[in-house]
């Protein structure tokens, strides 16, 4: 908006009207980001030991948004081993046909708590399923993985749904609705291993790295990366 | 348990519940089976149904003693509840813990079978201070007896229904169908004193020996039972001496036990016809609370029923549902038939007719029936004090039996670890624990679990802390490529350019049969990602099984 004007004036040259607008900017203690810090890699991604979905509280929605292989089913399998292990029950709504009780397992999960719904590569079964399975009230964590591209009217049943049997949903997905439905969401990028293997056998822990959001938050800057170690 | 007047009673107590009007054999049998939940032996009369109710005393509580009182005294006091549809104790407040643990539904569904006034309520009050009563039936060594007085003639009652308790069976009928009263307890060892003032009628005698008997002078009971019965069969023959025998409420045979049909079926004629629509779940839900009624009374619950939906023009739909978990309440069946039966409400040939003649109308539905193909015991839970685990087990059970009506009932599982290194078949579906087992103590570490599913067959140690991607591919996927660092490698759901390899996990074996000879190969691709491939030693063909995501 200032830019354009100053632009427009031709009074200054452009690159010193934007250190201008920069300079006001920085005194006003507004925090300015380049274009590709949102894309690219955060080397000094703080490290996290503990996971953000557990504070996703009773009755909301959550989100985990990353590419392929990042690392989002893990943390929300995770997060429902956890649930598991204190007795609590969970459900998984995969509409990828792919999921692995062994790797559940692996996490420290109760499988005999945790309910799985192969909804088929269906987007709108798999939201029917989830929110069955949220209305009912009975889960403690509903996940719903890789439900494809999902109207914006579908999350809101999600939601509504979670809202009104006080249950806790997670979408997890490749793809960011434009609307900021969710009460957390977490954008997951995967990162290299930090360790070098010992052995040639063995594969090192994998770690991905978080930006942790929430409704309400469109607008304001974003949160800074953390990193995190997968199981 | 003894008599005022020093004799032993029986140690058998009888009611019989007489529903008024003459009702058809159907709605008696679905009577019986409900009442079975009081009590297992149950048995058919024509015109109503015996429950013995004494047996259960004994078995709870010996036949005396204040336990026992307080077991036939809650036993009445359901006996009324299912028949009249409310419970006199609960709505005079006393407390369920008291009297024990008093079922909250009634016979409802069934007392409309028995065509009673529309409107009737249930029909016995009673009055005065029901604590009170409870405790002068402790007094009184028996806890039915206080009921009779307390309540009220037939013409405060809107219902028909009688119940009568008595030491036998014929006793308890004959009072049934001869005194107006929707409860009357025979005290024990009175039963031919309770008889003694009935007419000749009522016990069933023939005109002929009526008039024969009327004629000597004798008109009730307590007349004939006072004559011998050898001098009755003289002049009456046998059947004389069986009025008599009757009239002085003599031991009997006891009734043929009523044996419940293994299918219970609920059938309803709709006349006129039910046009298409939802109004289709109304009867089907009455036909449910009857079959869910009648079930419990066995401690049964529903696995399998058929629903057939006859139209006019003799099309039929039958619409089979193999529910995931018994079930045991008419709600969550209704909940999981809405699925299949709400869309779509015309079966597929009508809607086809529909589409070629739109100017005729859609059949109306002629009748409606839902079997019961297959029963389960009814899931029992430890009593608590909140039920809350009843309630949940009853909610999930609702959930997975809706699900799988809707995805199929093989896409609604849990996992189970199968001890084999193959990881096509290192787990089976499984169904999903519904009882409460936490303590704190966790029995079934699946991660322990899991290791020791791979330590069993003593092959390769450490596949058990091998990581397993979290998505496995039903199918691997061919990859194009070698396996080596700075190798580009294709496959049709990605691609990626290799940073590390690490394995093999080589898995081998099962020779004798269907062997297998496999590497397993965990790989890093730039960007961070990292897939499963796995390798054919026979074949070396490369394939990726699945993504760490």
């Amino acid at each position: 908006m200032g830019n354009g004007s100053l632009a427009r004036s031709g009074e200054r040259p452009r690159g010193l009207a934007l250190e201008d607008l920069r300079e006001q900017l920085r005194l006003r203690g507004v925090p300015l980001l380049r274009a590709d810090d949102l894309s690219r890699p955060h080397e000094e991604a703080a490290p996290l030991d503990r996971s953000p979905l557990r504070d996703l509280p009773p009755g909301t929605l959550g989100e985990i948004v990353g590419p392929w292989s990042s690392g989002k089913t893990s943390l929300a399998l995770a997060e429902v081993a956890r649930l598991t292990r204190r007795g609590e029950r969970a459900a998984v709504v995969d509409a990828t046909g792919c999921i692995f009780p062994p790797a559940l397992a692996l996490l420290g999960a109760r499988l005999e708590r945790i309910l799985i719904l192969d909804a088929g590569a269906t987007a709108e079964r798999a939201t029917w399923a989830a929110e069955q399975v949220l209305r009912s009230g009975v889960f403690a964590l509903t996940v719903l993985i890789e439900p494809g591209r999902l109207p914006g009217s579908a999350l809101r049943r999600l939601q509504l749904a979670a809202e009104r049997a006080g249950s806790r949903g997670l979408v997890v997905r490749r793809w960011p609705n434009a609307e900021a439905l969710a009460s957390l969401r977490l954008r997951v990028e995967p990162l290299p291993p930090r360790e070098r293997p010992g052995s040639v056998f063995a594969a090192p822990p994998r770690r991905c790295r978080l930006q942790i959001g929430s409704r309400g938050a469109a607008g304001a800057a974003p949160a800074r990366w953390a990193e995190v170690a997968l199981s | 348990m003894t008599s005022p007047a020093g004799e032993r009673s029986p140690p058998t107590r009888w009611a019989f519940v007489w529903p008024g009007e003459e009702p058809s054999a159907r709605a008696l049998a679905a009577l019986a089976e409900a009442l079975m939940s009081l009590s297992p032996v149950v048995c058919l009369a024509p015109d109503g149904v015996w429950v013995e109710i004494g047996g259960s005393v004994g078995l709870l509580g010996g036949n005396g003693g204040e336990r026992a009182v307080a077991e036939h005294t809650r036993t009445v006091a359901e006996l009324l509840q299912a028949v009249h549809g409310g419970n006199p104790f609960l709505e005079k407040g006393v407390s369920p813990a008291r009297l024990g643990r008093v079922p909250s539904w009634g016979l409802r569904p069934l007392r409309s079978r028995w065509s009673l006034p529309p409107g009737s309520q249930p029909g016995v009050t009673l009055t005065g201070n029901t604590e009170k009563t409870c405790e002068k039936s402790l007094e009184e060594g028996f806890g039915e007896e206080p009921f009779s007085r307390k309540v009220p003639p037939r013409e405060r009652t809107a219902s028909g229904v009688r119940v009568v308790v008595a030491d036998w069976p014929i006793t308890a009928r004959l009072m049934a169908r001869a005194v107006e009263a929707p409860l009357l307890v025979v005290a024990p060892g009175r039963d031919a004193k309770a008889l003694a003032s009935l007419p000749l009628e009522a016990l069933g005698a023939s005109p002929g020996a009526v008039a024969y008997l009327k004629q000597l002078g004798v008109r009730v009971a307590g007349a004939l039972a006072a004559l011998s019965p050898s001098a009755v069969r003289r002049r009456l023959g046998r059947e004389g001496e069986d009025l008599v025998r009757l009239a002085r409420a003599e031991p009997a045979p006891t009734p043929e036990r009523f044996t419940p049909p293994e299918q219970p079926t609920a059938c309803r004629e709709l006349e006129p016809p039910l046009p298409p629509g939802e109004s289709l779940l109304f009867v089907v839900k009455g036909l449910l609370d009857e079959l869910s009624i009648r079930l419990a009374g066995r401690g049964l619950a529903v696995s399998e029923l058929r629903v057939t939906l006859s139209y006019e023009g003799g099309i039929e739909r039958v619409e089979e549902l193999l529910l995931p978990r018994p079930l045991t309440t008419a709600p969550p069946l209704l909940a999981v038939l809405r699925e299949r039966l709400v869309n779509p409400m015309i079966p597929p040939d009508v809607a086809r007719r529909d589409e070629e003649d739109v100017t005729l109308p859609p059949p109306r539905l002629t009748c409606a029936e839902v079997a019961v193909v297959r029963t389960a015991r009814a899931p029992r839970a430890q009593l608590s004090l909140l039920h809350r685990q009843e309630i949940v087990a009853e909610q999930i059970a609702e959930l997975l039996a809706r699900l799988a009506a809707t995805l199929g009932r093989e896409r609604v599982f849990a996992g189970e670890l199968v001890p084999s290194h193959v990881p096509e078949e290192s787990w089976r579906r499984a169904e999903l624990t519904l009882s409460e087992t936490d303590d704190g103590f966790v029995r079934s570490d699946s991660a322990h679990a899991h290791a020791h599913a791979h330590d069993t067959e003593g092959e390769v140690g450490a596949a058990a802390l091998s990581p397993r991607p979290s998505l496995v591919f039903p199918e691997p996927l061919p990859l194009e490529g070698d396996l080596n660092p700075g190798h580009e490698v294709r496959w049709s759901g990605g691609a990626g350019v290799i940073t590390h390899v690490w394995g093999p996990e080589r898995l081998r074996g099962r020779w004798w049969a269907a062997p297998f000879d496999r590497d397993y190969f965990v790989v890093d691709l730039e960007g961070g990602g990292r897939i499963w491939v796995v390798q054919e030693r026979r074949s070396s063909g490369l394939r990726v099984q699945g993504v760490f995501d």
